[in-house]
């Protein structure tokens, strides 16, 4: 999904994750240029084509593919910055949500930086503003003491300011973004007054993600929700393109651990049919199954190939057997319920059994793993 | 000297149902002034195409159906709206005085060359399934960025507003020879296609002047074709000139259709979704004002409205700015389709909304964009197809309702009764007034099938007429309306699979047999959200005497029973593995259940693909759960014990491990209820419940009673007699042979005794004939 061989930048060589806006910065920069006679809302980098383009990726335009979705999903996504709502993007985790974020933050602000990382023990200081006590206490309340937040600086410089997680903020802290999206201004009562009031500068919006199915997430209050407009993530639908994209981002995983190995391509078709399954609810053939309450998200089948990988590389003479994968699907999708282990035995005995190849014939036999939890 | 075939005759490739098109094909017909019309719709119905012409509410539909010499019937659709092009080319050709004429090959002569064709009893012959599932489309799609087929032909044809006749004809053109040159194109084309350009030419011969064809974008090449090269060198037998063979009755007539119906299908027959839409696409263009998507909002908004749903102005304006974005990122001019939908689902919805999911909203949204047109003919129109089918059955079995009501009673071990008895469950399944079902046997509780029986009573009712033609909504002919309003109800009932279940009993009744494969989908679709198993099991129940045991309803094509039932006793399994109830009360429930899970695995297994092992390692998993209450563990080591898949010992460890007083009673009810016979045959069983019995204190004892009370009511009183002499033997209380004597009930002098003896030989040897069962 990034870029493995890292870009001429020389400032994010020994970066651990470079922001995408680094990380792209030839893709983007190349962009800007042909972008620069289209017409843009007010305060964005890039036209609303063009930041498509980029999100999408386009091996015509030389832009490397990056977020895998539908074009018409990416194009609602966009329409919804450029209006006066936010853009609340929803989903099962591991729907890649956090990555879009970032990507159109970078597209459209040139900076995916301004994130407020939203969770039980966030205050209102890290969203808005706070203090240098010392200044504060030295020179009083003014420009020179305030400590900016995010959300401060994206309105003084116009830029998207991305909320992750807003659902994990205790209700009255989400809601401190109430009278910012609809007034579109900040209030800041310790200042004098011409200063005590920050307008929001063209080409700021709020961009929030949120998990549905997580546990720990706080409701959202309709006032809120009337502020943004919702778009859902959905999970991959296409099997091919899932195969793909696990291939692609085990395959960078394990050369990021510098382990030389790839997951075997009947092991990925395997891993994602299994999670495409057991998340749909539905076999290939269409056959009705349980959905297990556990998420099984492509981030999930992604991280259960890598460990899989590495187990094998480690302790089997880098052979990848599904025995590795069952045990490592097991820690995923059967975390802490007992009725999930029911469903996924009864995929076992009822689906995988049925199944022809060598590959499913091993999965199957590796069941009994499921017994030892 | 007539001009060159290629100036008098234009070739109008269309997507049916697309108001572009009708456009294209009404300006050309008013500008060019053809002398005729050609239009791809069934030839023989050239006949009655004045009937087309009388003021009609649209949308109606072209109905032709056809019973194929080995009896089955099928039918086609070939519905007419108003923003339909073959509609504007018959209305248009009128208005210029130009001759219009129908030259598709005959529905009766399609079928007759393609015997068993379609699955499907009726088909929609205005959808495009050539074009929809083509790999050209497919790779287009992906180029243009959009997710579908109608997406694309939005994008291509229908939403530019100044699209000219000649633009549109140059790029209809391109995009039909380019899908079609990727595509391989079927024997069944190719004989239509021979017969269009047959057609074609004789209609060359006859008139002299302009000549348009309006045909289906996939046909235009193979017609254009044929102009080019008049002879064609290797002639495909197209069939279409020999009479109807005989055996082969057919008929065609219009009858009313609606855009609900135009919207439904999926799949295959899958025609331009949305008429709603494209209905006010049209009425604005066609009277070459701009398009307002507004007005198409206003209408969600007030939908919404309707199903109180608050929504603001300032949702709404939200909407509209979100959707005039989205569509000049698009480009487009005006506001489009998926514009709307994309706009309204980001603005309004604030949940999460699954692939395919469904959601207040959006249910809204399609039911505007569906529309709610409801076609009516004018009067002088012939009736539609279905009054004549149902008088006609009616006057057959002489069921016709008169002045005074009447009672018949119906014997269903006759085959004529049988035929008599399908008709009225026909009509009640229809709703059509005075056919009702007074009494009779209960097939779906099935306590007494000795004898079959129905009573009836007919009256006649002053709309009896009027309901007919309003049932022929649901089809042509009475057994596709049946199973259409049928399927229709199923998708009412929601949730409840064991009603949804009884309905196909109820199919069975009324010889849908044939028509069962729709509503056996529907089910396999309801049972993976099924969740109960006292449900599931009452279903599978009724599946398997439709499948196995019925003699009375004769159900044809059965077989397509078998998935469901094979899917309904999986489900079944499984719900029985993720039951945890604790509660006894309504665990007894679940015996019968089990029994019919029994009964599935044992007697269908090797017919319908069951394996019996997953049965055992189902109830070998349930017998150790400790999740489990102690009659379904019963129940289950019962069942592996009649199987022969556990052993006495094993029964033996289980009765210890409940040997507890509270649970005592309800493990031995769940074991008697499914090992009945090996339950009776197991002295040591016997022995070992009589020695936890004589362990218990007296109020223990008393606390026990009432369950084991409960868990001998299994036996019949001659069985309870047989165990009791049994335990006293094996005491040793009273002497073998000094048994008390059984009461009176019991006895039975040795002549009876000789003739049960006689009895059960015969019956050994009937079931040992048929491989039935081993003794």
């Amino acid at each position: 999904m990034k870029n493995q061989a890292g870009s001429a930048n020389a400032s994010i060589k020994g970066m651990q994750r470079p922001a995408a806006e680094l990380l792209y910065a030839e893709e983007l920069a190349k962009l800007a240029e042909r972008d620069a006679k289209n017409v843009k809302p007010p305060g964005w980098r890039l036209s609303p084509r063009a930041v498509v383009d980029f999100v999408l990726g386009d091996p015509a335009k030389e832009l490397q593919p990056k977020f895998v979705g539908s074009r018409s999903f990416v194009e609602c996504c966009i329409v919804a910055l450029a209006t006066n709502r936010g853009l609340m993007l929803i989903g099962e985790p591991g729907t890649a949500k956090s990555y879009l974020s970032e990507l159109l933050s970078a597209a459209i602000s040139g900076d995916s930086t301004l994130t407020i990382q939203g969770s039980a023990g966030t205050t209102e200081d890290q969203i808005k503003y706070s203090w240098n006590y010392a200044l504060l206490l030295a020179e009083g309340p003014g420009e020179r003491a305030l400590v900016p937040a995010p959300l401060h600086r994206g309105m003084q410089e116009g830029k998207i300011v991305r909320f992750e997680e807003l659902t994990r903020c205790p209700l009255e802290i989400q809601d401190t973004l109430l009278s910012v999206l609809s007034e579109r201004v900040l209030h800041v009562p310790e200042l004098n007054a011409e200063a005590s009031t920050l307008y929001a500068k063209n080409g700021f919006n709020v961009l929030a993600t949120a998990n549905i199915r997580d546990r720990g997430v706080n409701e959202m209050s309709s006032a809120l929700k009337r502020r943004f407009n919702f778009e859902t993530v959905q999970p991959l639908g296409d099997i091919a393109e899932e195969m793909a994209l696990v291939q692609r981002e085990t395959g960078r995983l394990l050369q990021q651990a510098g382990v030389a190995l790839t997951l075997p391509p009947d092991k990925t078709e395997l891993l994602v049919t299994v999670f495409h399954e057991l998340r749909q609810g539905k076999t290939l053939e269409g056959k009705g199954l349980e959905p297990l309450t556990t998420v099984m998200s492509t981030a999930e089948a992604v991280s259960v190939g890598f460990a899989s990988a590495l187990h094998a590389y480690y302790y089997n003479d880098g052979r990848v057997l599904a025995s590795h994968l069952v045990k490592n699907m097991v820690g995923s999708a059967i975390k802490d319920s007992a009725d999930d282990l029911k469903r996924v035995r009864h995929y076992f005995n009822h689906v995988a059994a049925g199944r022809k190849g060598d590959a499913w014939r091993e999965f199957h036999e590796a069941r009994r793993y499921l017994d030892e939890l | 000297m007539t001009p060159e075939p290629s100036q008098r005759v234009r070739l109008v490739p269309v997507r049916h149902h697309s108001p572009a098109c009708a456009r294209v094909v009404r300006d050309l017909i008013r500008n060019w002034r053809p002398e005729a019309v050609l239009i791809e719709g069934p030839a023989d119905f050239n006949p009655q195409l004045h009937e087309l012409l009388l003021p009609h509410r649209l949308p109606v539909a072209i109905y032709s159906h056809v019973r194929l010499a080995d009896g089955a019937r099928r039918g086609a659709y070939y519905p007419f709206c108003v923003y339909s092009p073959e509609w504007q080319a018959v209305t248009a050709a009128h208005e210029t005085g130009a001759a219009a004429r129908f030259i598709d090959l005959p529905w009766a002569s399609q079928c007759r060359d393609d015997p068993g064709g379609g699955a499907a009893p009726s088909a929609q012959r205005y959808a495009e399934p050539q074009l929809r599932y083509s790999q050209y489309v497919k790779n287009l799609c992906a180029a243009m960025g959009v997710d579908d087929f109608d997406a694309l032909w939005d994008e291509l044809f229908e939403a530019d507003p100044g699209l000219s006749a000649d633009e549109y004809l140059t790029r209809a053109g391109l995009f039909c020879s380019q899908a079609r040159a990727l595509e391989h194109v079927s024997i069944h084309d190719r004989r239509r296609e021979a017969f269009m350009a047959r057609e074609l030419l004789r209609a060359m011969e006859e008139f002299p002047g302009r000549i348009l064809v309006v045909t289906g974008g996939f046909h235009t090449p193979a017609l254009l074709a044929a102009l080019m090269t008049p002879e064609p060198a290797a002639p495909v037998p197209d069939g279409g000139a020999a009479p109807e063979p005989a055996g082969c009755e057919a008929g065609i007539a219009l009858t009313p259709y609606s855009y609900e119906r135009l919207d439904r299908l999926i799949g295959y027959d899958a025609g331009m979704p949305n008429p709603g839409f494209y209905h006010c696409v049209w009425r604005d263009r066609s009277e070459d004002r701009p398009f307002h998507a507004e007005a198409v909002l206003a209408a969600v908004v007030a939908a919404l409205r309707r199903r109180k749903q608050c929504l603001s102005a300032a949702d709404a304006i939200a909407c509209l700015t979100a959707a005039r974005t989205l569509a000049a990122i698009r480009g487009h001019a005006d506001v489009w389709r998926r514009d709307l939908i994309d706009a309204m689902r980001g603005s309004l919805i604030k949940d999460e909304v699954t692939r395919g999911g469904t959601h207040p909203l959006l249910d809204a949204i399609a039911e505007v964009f569906r529309g709610d047109a409801r076609g009516r003919l004018a009067e002088g129109t012939s009736l539609p197809p279905l009054v004549r089918d149902v008088m006609n059955r009616l006057e057959a079995h002489q069921l016709t309702p008169t002045g005074a009501p009447c009672e018949i009673m119906l014997d269903l071990a006759d085959a004529a009764a049988r035929d008599c008895s399908r008709l009225l469950h026909l009509m009640q399944i229809l709703e059509i007034p005075g056919f009702l079902k007074a009494d009779g046997t209960d097939l779906t509780l099935r306590q007494d099938l000795a004898s079959v029986w129905e009573r009836w009573e007919i009256t006649w009712s002053p709309d009896l007429n009027a309901r007919i033609i309003e049932a022929s909504r649901y089809g042509a002919n009475l057994l596709e309306a049946a199973a259409a309003a049928l399927a229709e109800r199923m998708d009412k009932h929601g949730r409840d699979f064991a009603a949804a279940a009884a309905m196909l009993v109820e199919a069975a009744l009324a010889g849908l047999g044939a028509q069962s494969g729709t509503l056996c989908a529907r089910l396999e679709g309801m049972l993976k959200d099924a969740g109960d198993f006292f449900a599931v099991a009452t279903a599978l129940g009724h599946f398997m005497f439709l499948h196995s045991y019925d003699h009375v309803l004769e159900l044809e094509r059965r077989e397509q029973l078998g998935p469901l039932l094979r899917e309904t006793a999986m489900r079944g399994l499984w719900l029985l593995e993720s039951h945890s109830s604790q509660n006894v009360q309504d665990d007894q429930g679940l015996l019968p259940g089990i029994q019919r899970l029994l009964d599935a695995f044992e007697r269908c297994h090797d017919r319908i693909g069951l394996r019996l092992d997953d049965l055992v390692d189902v109830l070998l998993r349930v017998e150790r759960d400790p999740a489990q209450g102690p009659l379904v563990r019963g129940a289950a080591v019962g069942v592996l014990w009649t199987l022969r898949r556990a052993d006495p010992e094993q029964v033996l460890s289980d009765l210890r491990l409940f040997a507890d007083p509270n649970r005592l009673g309800d493990f031995l009810s769940g074991l008697f209820a499914l090992a009945r016979e090996p339950a009776q045959r197991e002295l040591e069983l016997l022995r070992a419940i009589d020695a936890r019995l004589c362990s218990f204190s007296d109020e223990e004892f008393l606390l026990a009673a009432p369950s084991l009370r409960l868990a001998y009511t299994f036996f019949t009183p001659r069985e309870k007699h047989h165990l009791a002499g049994n335990l006293l033997r094996l005491s040793g209380e009273p002497p073998a042979g000094q048994l008390p004597p059984a009461s009176p009930a019991l006895m039975a002098s040795p002549e009876t005794a000789l003739r049960a003896l006689a009895f059960e030989s015969r019956l050994s040897q009937t079931l040992n004939r048929y491989g039935i069962r081993q003794p």
